[in-house]
This record gives C-alpha cells, sequence and structure tokens, in this order.
C-alpha cells in the first residue's frame, strides 16, 4: 500500500467536498486499527463505526434474501451530520460531513467514485 | 411576453413563446414516449448539468418546454404562463414526448425560474396532494419562507420529521395510506416497506412486492434499534432522521424515523433515482405519517 496515496485520498476528500467536510478516516476491519485519518478524525469513533459496519453485514447476511452491502451506507446524525462510509474489503472509509453544507448527490455521484478510484490506487501500488 | 430565443447545437434559431403550442403532429408521434414523470427526467437533465431545451408533448394541445443552462431550470413555457408556474403545471404530466435541443450561446437567457428543481417539484408534489383544497398560496409562502433549503442539502428534507411522541393509536387507515402512496410513486421499483413501532417491534404497516414473511421487518426493527444504541455514546453524535444502505444488487434500503416509528423501505435504485427518493418521495410519506399521528 503507498502511503503518499493514501495520504491523497485525505487531501482528495477533503478538498472536494469542500466547506462540508469534517473528518474522514480509514480503518482496517481486520483489527479495527485506523491506518490514515484527518486532523478531527476520532480513532475511538473510528473503530465504533467497523463494529456498525461488521453488525450491519451480519443483520444483512441473517436477513431473507438480502444481499450484502454494496458500495457505501450513509447515516444521518443529529446536528446536521452524515457519515458516509464505504466497504473497502479489509478495510473501510468514513467521512464525516456537515449535511447543510455538504450534497449528498455530489459525495454519492461525483465524489465515491474518485474515492474508491483513489483507494485502489493507494492499495495496488507499492 | 417576452420571447426567449435561443441558438441550438444544430446551427438553428430556436424560440419558446408562450403561445408556441403548433408543434407538427407528425414530427410529437416521432419522438419517444417516455414513461417517466416529467419531473424525473428533469432531475435527470439537472443532475447531468446539461444545456438544453426540452420540449414537452403531452398531446396535440398540451405543450410547453423547459430551459436548463448547465443543469439549473432557467424558464418553462406552457400556454400562456411562464416561468415557476408553467413548471409547476407541467412537472407532474405521464406519459409524455419529449424532444432535447441542446444550446450553444446561453450568454442572453434570462432566469425567470428562482425557486430550485427539487423545491418546484416538492411543491408540485403538495398541489396535487392537496387538490380541491384552495390554499396554494399559503403553500407556496410556506415553501419560500424556507430560505434556509439547499436541494443539494439532505438536512432540509426531513425536517418535517422531527422526533415527537407517537400515540399508539395513530390512525391506521393513513398509515396504510403511507404505503399506498408510496406504491403509487415508486411504482414496481418498491421492493418492499413497512411501518414499524421502534418500541414494540409491532409493524403499524406493510407492503411486500413478492409474497415473504414479515421477518425482513423484524430485521429492520433490530438493526436500526443497533444503530441507534451504537450512537448513543458521548464520542458520537446520535441517530438523525434516516439511514441508507446501499445493496450490492442494485437495491437501497433506507429507514425513516418517525419518533418511536421507523419507515423500512426497500427500493430498486436502478428505477427511482436517490435523489427523487430523498426530496420528494419521503417528504409525502412523511406528511401523511404526521396526518395518521394528528388523527391518531
Amino acid at each position: 500500500m503507498n502511503i503518499q496515496k493514501l495520504n491523497y485520498c485525505m487531501e482528495m476528500v477533503e478538498r472536494d467536498v469542500g466547506d462540508g467536510f469534517l473528518a474522514s478516516s480509514i480503518v482496517s476491519m481486520a483489527d479495527a486499527q485506523t491506518i490514515i485519518a484527518t486532523a478531527k478524525s476520532s480513532a475511538k469513533t473510528a473503530t465504533l463505526f467497523s463494529q456498525v459496519t461488521l453488525n450491519l453485514q451480519k443483520s444483512l447476511s441473517e436477513g431473507e434474501g438480502y444481499p450484502q452491502l454494496g458500495r457505501y451506507y450513509f447515516l444521518d446524525l443529529a446536528g446536521n451530520k452524515g457519515i458516509l462510509f464505504i466497504p473497502l474489503g479489509d478495510y473501510q472509509w468514513g467521512v464525516a460531513i456537515d449535511t447543510k453544507k455538504a450534497k449528498l448527490g455530489l459525495l454519492l455521484n461525483v465524489i465515491l467514485p474518485k474515492m474508491l478510484d483513489a483507494f485502489e490506487d493507494a492499495v495496488v501500488s507499492s | 411576453m417576452k420571447e426567449l430565443k435561443l441558438v441550438v447545437d444544430n446551427e438553428y434559431d430556436y424560440t419558446i413563446t408562450p403561445s408556441d403550442k403548433s408543434g407538427p403532429k407528425e414530427e410529437m408521434q416521432g419522438w419517444p414516449l417516455v414513461g417517466l414523470s416529467i419531473g424525473s427526467f428533469l432531475q435527470f437533465i439537472a443532475m447531468d448539468q446539461q444545456t438544453c431545451i426540452l420540449k414537452v408533448y403531452r398531446n396535440t394541445y398540451e405543450q410547453g418546454a423547459f430551459c436548463f443552462v448547465q443543469g439549473t431550470l432557467y424558464n418553462a413555457t406552457f400556454g400562456d404562463l411562464e416561468g415557476e408556474e408553467a413548471a409547476l403545471e407541467m412537472v407532474a404530466w405521464e406519459n409524455v414526448r419529449l424532444n432535447i435541443k441542446y444550446m450553444l450561446n446561453t450568454s442572453d437567457i434570462p432566469k425567470k425560474i428562482e425557486m430550485g428543481l427539487m423545491l418546484l417539484l416538492m411543491e408540485s408534489s403538495r398541489r396535487r396532494d392537496e387538490a380541491g383544497v384552495d390554499d396554494r398560496v399559503e403553500v407556496r409562502e410556506e415553501m419560500l419562507e424556507r430560505k434556509e433549503v439547499d436541494f443539494g442539502s439532505t438536512t432540509t428534507i426531513f425536517e418535517d420529521a422531527v422526533a415527537k411522541p407517537v400515540a399508539p393509536d395513530s390512525n391506521e387507515a393513513k398509515l396504510n395510506g403511507c404505503m399506498e402512496q408510496l406504491k403509487r410513486d415508486m411504482g414496481d421499483a418498491l421492493m418492499g416497506a413497512g411501518i414499524i413501532n421502534m418500541n414494540t417491534g409491532v409493524v403499524a404497516a406493510s407492503y411486500h412486492s413478492s409474497p415473504s414473511s414479515l421477518s425482513s421487518l423484524d430485521m429492520f426493527h433490530s438493526l436500526t434499534g443497533y444503530i441507534k444504541k451504537a450512537f448513543d455514546g458521548d464520542s458520537v453524535d446520535a441517530l438523525g432522521r434516516y439511514y441508507i444502505l446501499d445493496l450490492s444488487n442494485g437495491q437501497t434500503i433506507a429507514s425513516v424515523l418517525f419518533g418511536d416509528y421507523q419507515c423500512a423501505i426497500v427500493f430498486d435504485n436502478g428505477k427511482v433515482a436517490l435523489g427523487l427518493f430523498l426530496s420528494v418521495i419521503v417528504p409525502k410519506i412523511i406528511r401523511i405519517f404526521e396526518d395518521a399521528i394528528n388523527a391518531g
């Protein structure tokens, strides 16, 4: 995994989300450790979110006829905040936004595909 | 009324005027019949940031046009109407024929629609819901007063769903009305839906596109309960008004929280755009649900 490109992932999402950006981090699903994060990200919170994702995946697999998570899931939070989670196999990327300022459509349709490409690039590069 | 003159990409002057109703019938018949409502199609144009004139033919006598500049709705004409009123009349049309003319020169186009596209769609939806009740002016004023509404934003669309205590004897017929409205608005995109009491797990109303047990709704009950609990600590903000799960088979699960209840919806995201779902369909369901609560 290319550290410089991981740093670029953080810079890119912060730049693209703009004023509505709050924090972002990528955690390893195996041990719930943060591998990279922006300034305001909390390791404790990121760890909690990895557990939420595992539980979601477990619930879906136990639910009748439901497939696994696709590209993302999004939680609206109190205080005009929201978090986009992107399952990436052994990793998970979370982005917290101010929902008053950030556009969900822009995030899902424009920034999300760029994030997926950037992360893949970081993973395959050495 | 002033004409809106535009230059289109095929190098010929194209003009939309309020009286432009005389398209040749043969030409109209050759255009594709679109099975979507105009509202859905407008969202595609806006999302694609197109600069174009969208001519809309409902029938030989009812025709109009929308003018988009870089995805922003600038103007609309229908009969003697222009601007927002024309747009509001036309966005609810279905089974229309469409023709798109792309524009190259947009420098002289006046912007006659100040309302955002999503606000227009919501206003149109609200007007249809309240058809027969002569309170359109009041509704419009209410919408315009929401100056903080930003339709790219996701926050304001659920503001009507502020958590409030729900009476246990909510009007069952109206809760079923939520399901009926979902079926009407989402058509075959709707896979299943249910309104569940978060405290008891009791299903107040439900719909399934195919026969199945209610175990899926049990899953929603436990899933939402888990998420609410996980976000109940000091380190994170509490779960807000909804969550969305994108599934690997092209379906989306959305759960909208109404106080002690949640409305869980599963739909095919290839048939209904998420923007349409969040901005138009969900607010409508919220209104019906609130009516049910008030009537309960």
